[in-house]
């Protein structure tokens, strides 16, 4: 039972991100002419954290994962003007490399947030396109869940049946590995 | 114990190209952020230099130096 309001919730919010980016494309084109529709505001939701969640691709694509699931596990952390996921390895949790880049996101009037940007989990293998849709976890809790999907070719099709990547991620704990970058003598 | 330790260039989300950190590091962890070690830095020091990153910072031998100096 529980399982199946997850499946509906999941497709709903994949529906929502369809009419978001559909929303915001339209927009663009000038193509809608009631102008008192409110229009996305940049988020400013701290997604700062350990962020966790299974991965049925990590397990596709041969990644050891032991006896358990095959689990994503990225440290989000301020990038430019947006966000870096830095991939938490094994059961020692090494920091990785940066496996996530998003923009800084545009928020909903509902508290939920969409971003855009770029899923590479292994080196050399092309990168997923993704959108990543921050929402509560149920309705009424505070507690929010971070949706990646993901596309391949360079470009994110919303409309399609099904998508390459897929994966829910919770926030776990404070983040502890940083991007790699020229200022990371100044932390 | 002793380790090996290169300077690499790396993927700057940050700033969206390649960069070369002023830290060096092991080959392990090189290869773990994706990396690519530049031939030629390599440098020999003790574990205990590296922080909690696996990072060495060959300035922090000149700046303890200079330390004791003063």
């Amino acid at each position: 039972m529980a399982r199946a309001a997850r499946g509906i919730r999941i497709i709903a919010s994949i529906a929502a991100l369809c009419v978001l980016a559909t929303a915001g494309q339209l927009a663009r084109a000038g193509d809608v002419a009631d102008d008192t529709t409110p229009a996305p505001t940049q988020a400013t939701v701290d997604l700062a954290g350990r962020w966790e969640g299974r991965s049925y691709e990590m397990a596709r694509a041969g990644v050891d994962c032991g006896d358990k699931p095959c689990m994503l596990t990225l440290d989000l952390a301020r990038c430019g003007d947006g966000w870096c996921g830095i991939e938490v390895i094994g059961r020692e949790q090494r920091c990785g490399a940066t496996a996530l880049r998003l923009d800084a996101g545009a928020a909903n009037p509902g508290g939920s947030a969409l971003y855009k940007g770029k899923l590479e989990l292994a080196k050399g293998t092309e990168p997923y396109v993704v959108e990543a849709y921050l929402m509560s976890m149920a309705e009424g809790e505070t507690q929010r869940e971070l949706q990646i999907v993901g596309d391949t070719g360079g470009e994110f099709r919303m409309f399609r049946r099904s998508f390459p990547f897929n994966a829910t991620l919770a926030r776990i704990s404070e983040a502890r590995c940083q991007p790699e970058s020229t200022v990371s003598l100044l932390d | 114990m002793r380790v090996t330790v290169h300077h690499f260039k790396v993927y700057d989300a940050v700033t969206d190209s390649w960069i070369v950190p002023p830290r060096k590091s092991p080959a392990e962890r090189i290869e773990r952020i994706r990396g690519a070690i530049i031939p030629g830095t390599a440098e020999e020091v003790d574990r205990t230099a590296l922080d909690e990153q696996d990072r060495y910072d060959p300035q922090a031998r000149v700046h303890e130096r200079a330390r004791l100096l003063n």
